[in-house]
């Protein structure tokens, strides 16, 4: 079910929220079984049959868990850290054989020239996410930050719908303490509209801005895959289009995540924080999908031993620690590319940090700093866009200018002194619908997102006041597309 | 309860000021409002000539692909031509054509191959429905609410943002490369020649040859089907002869011969013809204009000439 179908918004989410607090007002615990309950219904929507696998998952976890918090009342006579070990296996199984085990083959066979069979498993929804969120449960509840012996409690903390599918990356101790609270079960008002202005403003993220922006990376995309090549303008607007979409996206779906759980009284974790405004890599991933940069940090890096151990050393922990972030999105080698180009890029913003300091620097500088660090973004995310290395090299073949510069004829009319620079065409391929006023509407819509994510304020720093503005100019275009447009998008971060 | 009444003005305030901006203050002069002038422009044609007369109907196939002044030469008979876009919706042209028929008349319907399965949806939100929803609200309230709801909930962003490009670029006085002048009275498309084709050829090598895929052609019973069928049963009980025929593609590849059945089948079953030209409306990328269904003028003349043939015998006796 998605959040921005009919169906959850006009069905499922007024229900769950109604019986939520009627429920609530006589027993804690029924509101609770029927949250858990209604969560996975939610996910049961998407594909029936693969509820059983996270069914599965949490049923696993739990006892692993308990295992690992109870050690005294199990009496397995098993270490807690063979039972952390064996969870963690377990877990990384699971997502291994469902995410890469096609991938693995196809390679194995591609080196060895074997023949094995490659069996394909469609994806369970949302397995990354609920998969690096239990190994995060396991992983506390051994250092003994966790302790939950109630199975109800453990089913909604790890289905808690809000956050099922594409994150924030919750740890149990920041969402059950909240749950434990007699005033959640309360309806208030105040945060009912506080977070249901975050949902609409994550909604009209998605379908106002996001969902158009696809359109225009979609064909340049498209075309690359296909082998064809790509000019310079098109191969810019695509990469442009794409780093606009995967943020309205991304950033529209945890604004909703973070809406629809204060909507219940419960406060997710923040996932972006104006990323692109970033100054340099080391900065970007402070702000750009935190909660899983916080996993990564605590569960991989500082575990594979950070900084402790030389600078040679860290650089290495950052380059495998974002190979595994790569590798996380998918079982591709675009991904693992990614992975490396931020690893790489990481490592060496610590070097120059090492060597340049941290005193402050010219406003020159600066300007430089943001230029480069967004230049590499855009890079990654066509790489992480593109099907095949392939394809991304036909899109940076255009972006370098290999193919040749064009502009619509009628353009060139009103701006001759770009004609040293482009050549006029009457229609560009590939390029806002091939016509002058598709190309008007994408440079528009470009400068409007450039707007929106290099200089406006995020959601977070507005009060309400401003954020009522927005709905107000927001809200009727969203009805347009959630109700009367013919087709509807998923969410990017749904296919990990 | 404070706290949420505002958002609920806000939503409120937002959806009168969107109906206010669309439905009253902005507008596409150049693209969406130029179909009520050329459709002016046909119909005022049609008025003025007499019975029996031909009408050619598609979307902008007909307007570039098909001369109606040629067709005229060669049957001797006035002709209209109805095609202005694909994407205006087939039954408001039907509706429009139909009160214009007599018994003798001959229509034409060379429909671009996506159109056959056109949904009731997309029926409701072509480009005629954003123009009526703006300038003309009373021929949409007479078709039910769905209708209506769907023609004002059309406009999206892109829409706002080509609605002020457009208004802007009227003001200035700037001229679309198509507009009244370049169709002539019949309401074909003029002067698309060899030099204004130059600057498409590029795009025109790249172009994907329009292509029915027999499988999903005419899948969808609802919809254009549903009111192209309708109107074949009209025609056929009021003496008027209609024939549907191929629109003009890029001849990479024939059109299949499962393709050309099933569309033949479905105008047989309604009494209407179904015209075949011996090169299946199929030409070379060389002969077309800015797109894989826009023939170049010299091309759209024998074209033309060719379609007046295969007419000729179909033709009701005067």
């Amino acid at each position: 079910m998605l959040f921005n179908s009919t169906i959850f918004l006009f069905g499922f989410l007024p229900l769950t929220l109604l019986l939520f607090f009627l429920l609530g007002r006589l027993s804690i615990w029924a509101a609770r079984i029927w949250l858990a309950a209604a969560s996975l219904f939610f996910y049961a929507w998407w594909n029936p049959p693969y509820l059983i696998l996270l069914v599965v998952s949490i049923v696993f976890n739990y006892g692993a868990g308990f295992l690992l918090q109870y050690p005294e009342r199990a009496a397995t006579g098993l270490s807690r850290r063979l039972i952390l070990g064996l969870g963690l296996a377990f877990n990384l199984a699971f997502l291994g054989y469902f995410k890469y085990s096609a991938f693995f083959v196809e390679n194995f066979n591609a080196a060895t020239g074997t023949d094995l069979v490659v069996t394909r498993i469609a994806l369970p929804l949302a397995i990354s996410f609920f998969t690096f969120q239990k190994i995060a449960y396991l992983v506390d509840s051994y250092l003994g930050k966790v302790k939950e012996n109630s199975f109800v409690n453990y089913v909604l903390f790890a289905a808690f719908f809000p956050q099922l599918i594409a994150g924030p990356i919750v740890h149990y101790s920041e969402i059950f303490p909240q749950f434990k609270k007699t005033e959640t079960y309360r309806f208030q008002w105040v945060n009912f509209t506080d977070g249901l202005t975050l949902f609409l403003l994550g909604l009209a993220k998605k379908v106002i801005l996001a969902d158009e922006f696809a359109r225009y990376s979609d064909v340049v995309f498209n075309h690359a895959q296909a082998g064809g090549s790509i000019t310079f303008v098109p191969a810019w607007v695509g990469a442009l289009s794409y780093t606009f979409q995967l943020y309205f996206d991304f950033s529209g779906y945890s604004d909703m995540a973070i809406g629809l759980a204060k909507m219940f009284n419960v406060e997710l974790p923040l996932n972006f924080w104006s990323p692109y405004k970033s100054a340099s890599i080391m900065e970007f991933w402070r702000r750009w999908h935190m909660t899983l940069s916080r996993f990564l940090r605590d569960y991989v890096y500082i575990p594979l031993g950070g900084n402790r151990h030389g600078e040679p050393r860290r650089y290495l922990n950052l380059i495998v620690t974002m190979l595994v972030g790569g590798f996380w999105h998918g079982a591709g080698w675009t991904y693992v590319a990614w992975g490396a180009l931020h690893g790489t890029g990481l490592a060496l913003n610590h070097l120059w940090r090492s060597l340049v300091g941290t005193r402050p620097k010219p406003l020159a500088y600066c300007v430089a700093s943001h230029i480069a660090t967004i230049l590499l973004v855009i890079c990654g995310w066509v790489i992480f866009r593109a099907t095949s290395l392939d394809a991304a090299g036909r899109i940076f073949a255009g972006m370098l200018n290999h193919n040749g510069a064009y502009l619509p004829d009628q353009f060139l009319a009103i701006a001759p002194p770009l004609r040293h620079w482009f050549t006029g065409l009457g229609q560009v391929p590939y390029l806002g619908d091939s016509t002058v006023m598709g190309f008007f509407e994408l440079s528009v819509m470009l400068a409007l997102g450039a707007v929106i994510v290099f200089l406006a304020p995020n959601l977070y720093q507005m009060n309400r006041r401003t954020r009522l503005i927005l709905v107000a100019v927001s809200f009727a275009f969203t009805i347009q597309k959630i109700i009367f447009a013919t087709s509807m998008s998923p969410f990017i971060y749904f296919q990990f | 309860m404070k706290y949420f009444l505002p958002l609920l003005a806000v939503s409120c305030l937002s959806l009168i000021a969107y109906f206010l901006l669309f439905g009253f203050l902005v507008s596409r002069p150049m693209v969406i409002d130029q179909i009520s002038q050329f459709m002016d422009k046909k119909l005022a044609y049609a008025d003025a000539t007499g019975h029996p007369k031909i009408f050619v109907v598609a979307g902008s196939n007909a307007r570039f692909s098909h001369s109606c002044a040629v067709l005229e030469a060669q049957l001797q008979r006035p002709c209209v031509n109805m095609g202005i876009a694909a994407d205006i919706s087939l039954d408001w042209t039907l509706e429009v054509v139909r009160v214009r028929l007599a018994p003798g008349d001959f229509v034409y319907l060379p429909l671009e191959y996506d159109v056959y399965s056109r949904s009731p949806v997309q029926l409701m939100t072509g480009m005629d429905a954003a123009y009526r929803f703006r300038h003309d609200k009373a021929s949409l309230t007479g078709h039910g609410t769905e209708r209506f709801a769907r023609a004002a909930f059309m406009f999206s962003l892109p829409t706002l943002v080509h609605s002020l490009g457009e208004m802007s670029l009227n003001a200035a006085s700037v001229q679309r490369r198509f507009n009244l002048n370049t169709l002539d009275r019949q309401g074909d498309e003029i002067g698309h020649d060899d030099n204004k084709a130059h600057p498409y050829q590029q795009m025109i090598e790249g172009a994907r040859q329009e292509q029915p895929d027999p499988a999903n052609l005419l899948a969808n019973p609802d919809g254009a089907q549903a009111e192209l069928g309708q109107f074949l049963n009209w025609c056929r009980t009021h003496g008027i002869v209609a024939a549907g025929g191929l629109p003009t593609v890029f001849n990479d590849t024939p059109i299949s011969d499962r393709a050309i059945s099933k569309l033949r089948r479905f105008y047989s079953a309604r009494g209407a013809r179904f015209i075949v030209l011996p090169n299946l409306s199929q030409y070379p990328r060389g002969a077309f204009y800015d797109s894989g269904y826009h023939l170049r003028e010299k091309f759209q003349h024998s074209h033309s000439v060719a379609l007046a043939k295969a007419i000729r015998p179909l033709l009701p006796s005067r």
